[in-house]
């Protein structure tokens, strides 16, 4: 049998205890923590099961003086185990509950340690958001950068990782509410600020998910005349398509009189048959197509994220 | 004393008063939790994380100082303005003790 296992596991920024639970547990069944790796693999060892209480610190002070630190734990009873993303690990053999097995003895102190998890923890996370996760969401959504498949890639990654910030947000506030309720009191102020911070969620949610609506929205206008048509195509997500009978000799002109970004596809077809002309064209300037054999004709103007003027004449 | 200080010390909590208490003489974290729960015929027990918190608050904060350092563990020593953060405590705690007496 073998006497290592490691096992994945996310726990959320402000999930500590649920985490030092899930160590206790481990331990009664014969598996001894032995340290944690990224990007959430927690390591045990085989030994005997036992009732072992596990705490979680976060002190970066104390990291940085690290034998000082370990010592005034190991003075009170705790046995030090590693450090992970800025957590301190520390345990003591016997069952949780009792006022002596936790490492804080009052509320301030507990306070203290989640303001210290809120300034080294969640307010890089949320610049991090601010400034590179929302921006890169909007050209990727809004914005041009590229188009096609890239950069519906980027505009999903984006927005997967927009999503796991705006979890552990909400988990982290949902935390904080509690505590602070707890510590001084279900009053009116407190309930104000959270309020406040959940609409604030709310609002980027929904800011989200007007970049994505929007991005897949399209503006342009098709302008009829008397040998063709006009698209004016501010954003063109769609296909524009026209139906001609035409017959031998006759020529389309394409003229694509302006273009500013993504991409002009173009096609023309007989009734289900396959395009006599085609492609992707991504400058300004005239393409045409003589017309072989007459026939009831398909012309089609698509678009991705396209912003460009094409006039299209029958001669 | 400063608005800073008036607002995080007064008042304090018992493991601030407690180990302000204790640091009229040096001593080290463990030193104080075993004199605290010495004082206190064992009834407070000062755990690591709150005493490692509070006292490198308190020394930010310059209400105690750093002395020296024996076998890993850090002394500590009060300073003029933590003397001065712990009157102001006494004295409320004795007004508090006092107003209790003449309801008794």
């Amino acid at each position: 049998m073998k006497n290592t296992k490691t096992v994945f596991k996310f726990f959320s920024i402000p999930q500590y205890r649920q985490e030092e639970e899930f160590l206790s547990n481990m331990s009664e069944k014969g598996w001894k923590f032995s340290r944690a790796t990224l990007p959430g693999f927690y390591h045990f060892e085989k030994t005997e099961p036992g009732q072992v209480t596990y705490r979680l610190d976060y002190n970066q002070e104390g990291i940085s003086n690290k034998d000082e630190y370990i010592q005034m734990f190991s003075d009170c009873g705790w046995e030090y185990v590693c450090d992970f993303v800025g957590y301190s690990y520390f345990r003591k053999a016997g069952v949780a509950g009792k006022e002596k097995d936790e490492i804080f003895c009052d509320d301030e102190s507990r306070l203290d340690m989640m303001k210290r998890v809120f300034r080294g923890k969640i307010i890089p996370l949320i610049t991090i958001f601010l400034l590179v996760i929302i921006p890169q969401l909007f050209t990727n959504t809004l914005g041009y950068s590229g188009g096609g498949k890239v950069q519906h890639i980027f505009a999903y990654t984006f927005l997967g990782l927009a999503l796991l910030y705006i979890v552990i947000f909400m988990t982290t506030a949902v935390h904080f509410y509690k505590f602070e309720k707890q510590v001084s009191g279900d009053s009116l102020e407190i309930r104000l600020k959270y309020v406040g911070i959940f609409a604030f969620i709310a609002v980027l949610i929904v800011g989200i998910a007007g970049f994505f609506w929007s991005s897949y929205y399209s503006i342009y206008r098709v302008t009829e005349n008397e040998n063709g048509y006009v698209v004016d195509a501010e954003r063109l997500n769609t296909s524009v398509e026209k139906e001609y009978d035409l017959k031998k000799g006759d020529t389309i002109v394409f003229h694509i009189s302006e273009f500013e970004r993504g991409k002009i596809h173009m096609s023309v077809r007989k009734n289900g048959k396959k395009p006599i002309f085609f492609g992707d064209f991504y400058n300004t300037g005239y393409h045409s197509v003589e017309i072989q054999k007459s026939g009831h004709y398909e012309i089609e103007i698509s678009g991705n994220k396209t912003s460009g003027n094409i006039e299209v004449t029958i001669k | 004393m400063d608005a800073h200080i008036k607002k995080v010390y007064v008042p304090m909590t018992e493991t601030g008063f407690y180990i302000l208490l204790s640091l009229r003489e040096p001593n080290h974290g463990y030193g104080i939790v075993r004199k605290v729960k010495e004082m206190t015929d064992g009834e407070i027990v000062l755990a690591p994380g709150t005493m490692y918190g509070s006292l490198s608050k308190m020394e930010k904060d310059g209400l105690i100082k750093f002395v020296c350092e024996q076998e890993k563990r850090k002394i500590y020593l009060i300073t003029e303005l933590g003397s001065e953060v712990l009157n102001v405590e006494m004295k409320r705690i004795e007004r508090l003790y006092k107003n209790m007496q003449e309801v008794r």
